[in-house]
């Protein structure tokens, strides 16, 4: 099965877990009228979930143990991500990396473009200027508080490495993050609904 | 969603939205009973309350949101009730198994979850865990079961039935197949449907009990001439015959089991 058809017979899944409570045949037949490519498939989740539902319980589980395994297990979770943070986590940049996902992939999430992330990773967008919004979605898209990635947004320019001597120092423009949406590949919807939120905080309709 | 509107509903406090979306572009959302319960946790609204009151969905968010802290104490506590909501929705659904396979299946889904919940990008899956946490675990319990179809299962004596009921169920057991129009055939038949459920341990093989559970419990036929409708003899791959001969095997193990109960 191809990895679209894997999240999308686990989309109908929890389609059908919320909505079914008894998984009868006449049921199963409705859903597969509904979706006949996942024939297969949900005839036997169907079947699966109907043995378990008839079945008394004769085994029982130790909750204590599986939930102390739980603790131990998210314990080292956190122990890792916290040296890896402490570690090298100074730009949004590395936030991201940390992820394993492309910086498109968390603009998208965030409806934001690349080039609006590459700025705020580098710091060109004055912090003053982002909406709050964006940290969240930033915070969200990273796993990271929204506490941290405001940490990350402020600060000066970083500088890319010169790769010619020049005479003059270089110039960091630094800008709003009105203008960058406005200079940025995002349709033109999307433009508009960050335009319409930066407005709205402006005449404080939005508390 | 309209970002206003999106900013409207996270201006009170900050919660951060979900990320991802479904195949139709749609944005995954929160119930918004499990928002009021997180902005209630944050405004302080709850105080009043123990954590072991809060919906598992509220207990994940907070869990995620303090999984960059160092606060150990604080995401141990929420994984322990998280924890212990985890394992009974395991044992509800992985029944029928060997003590070992049966906590093998609870070690992975339990690692599943958790997993999901310290996942260090949103996923899908462990964003659901914020929108269904219950039925998400059941649903990976059950692939999980599915996975482990045809392992070793428990083949013991069920505990003692009580006899009129039990014989009720053997003797008139082929009346399963009939219709049950009147509201009197109706309460006869559950209480025959009840009593087979109770004796389903007494059935020694996996293939007997499951063609038992489908065909009388569930209601799936033998064949069918509509090609779109599942059928017993294509999830077990044989034939009608095979099928009929493995009921009435299982139908004689619960009578015989019964009698030595009873004698």
């Amino acid at each position: 099965m191809t990895e679209e058809n894997n999240t999308m017979i686990d989309e109908v899944l929890d389609e059908i877990l919320q909505t079914v409570t008894d998984p009868n045949h006449e049921t199963l037949t409705i859903w597969i009228n509904k979706y006949p490519c996942f024939r297969d498939e949900l005839a036997s989740f169907f079947s699966t979930w109907a043995i378990q539902k008839a079945l008394p319980k004769e085994s029982t589980i130790d909750e204590d143990r599986v939930a102390n395994r739980m603790v131990s297990h998210a314990l080292d979770l956190m122990h890792q991500r916290a040296h890896q943070s402490s570690k090298s986590f100074a730009r949004l940049g590395d936030a991201i990396v940390a992820t394993g996902q492309s910086d498109d992939e968390v603009a998208a999430k965030c409806k934001l473009d690349f080039s609006i992330v590459a700025k705020l990773d580098r710091r060109l967008i004055r912090f003053e200027s982002i909406p709050q919004l964006c940290i969240l979605l930033l915070s969200a898209a990273t796993n990271q508080s929204p506490k941290f990635i405001a940490r990350l947004l402020q600060g000066g320019p970083v500088q890319l490495n010169p790769t010619f001597k020049s005479k003059k120092k270089p110039v960091t423009q630094v800008e709003d993050f009105v203008d960058a949406v406005k200079s940025s590949e995002l349709t033109e919807d999307v433009k508009d609904e960050w335009l319409q939120l930066l407005s709205d905080d402006q005449n404080g309709k939005v508390e | 969603m309209n970002i206003s509107r999106l900013r409207a509903e996270v201006a009170q406090v900050d919660i951060p939205p979900l990320t991802c979306t479904k195949r139709s572009g749609e944005p995954y959302k929160r119930f918004s009973d499990i928002e009021n319960e997180i902005r209630d946790v944050i405004s302080g609204d709850a105080n009043e309350r123990s954590i072991d009151d809060l919906k598992s969905e509220t207990l994940v968010f907070f869990i995620r949101r303090h999984a960059t802290s160092d606060d150990a104490d604080i995401v141990g506590h929420l994984v322990t009730v998280l924890g212990l909501r985890t394992a009974r929705v395991i044992e509800d659904n992985a029944q029928g198994f060997d003590s070992f396979t049966f906590d093998q299946i609870a070690n992975d889904v339990s690692s599943k979850v958790i997993e999901m919940v310290f996942e260090p990008a949103p996923s899908r899956q462990g964003e659901y865990l914020e929108i269904a946490f219950r039925e998400k675990v059941k649903q990976w319990t059950l692939n999980h079961v599915e996975h482990f179809k045809g392992q070793p299962r428990i083949s013991q004596f069920a505990e003692k039935v009580e006899s009129d009921t039990g014989l009720a169920a053997a003797v008139t057991i082929d009346s399963l197949d009939g219709n049950f129009s009147k509201p009197e055939d109706l309460a006869i038949s559950n209480e025959i449907v009840e009593s087979v459920r109770r004796q389903l341990p007494l059935i020694s093989n996996e293939k007997h009990r499951d063609a038992v559970i489908l065909r009388h419990l569930q209601g799936w036929p033998f064949t069918s001439t509509d090609d779109s409708r599942p059928t017993l003899c294509q999830q077990f791959g044989v034939s009608r015959q095979t099928i009929n001969s493995w009921i009435d095997k299982a139908f004689g193990e619960m009578r015989l089991a019964m009698e030595k109960q009873n004698d």
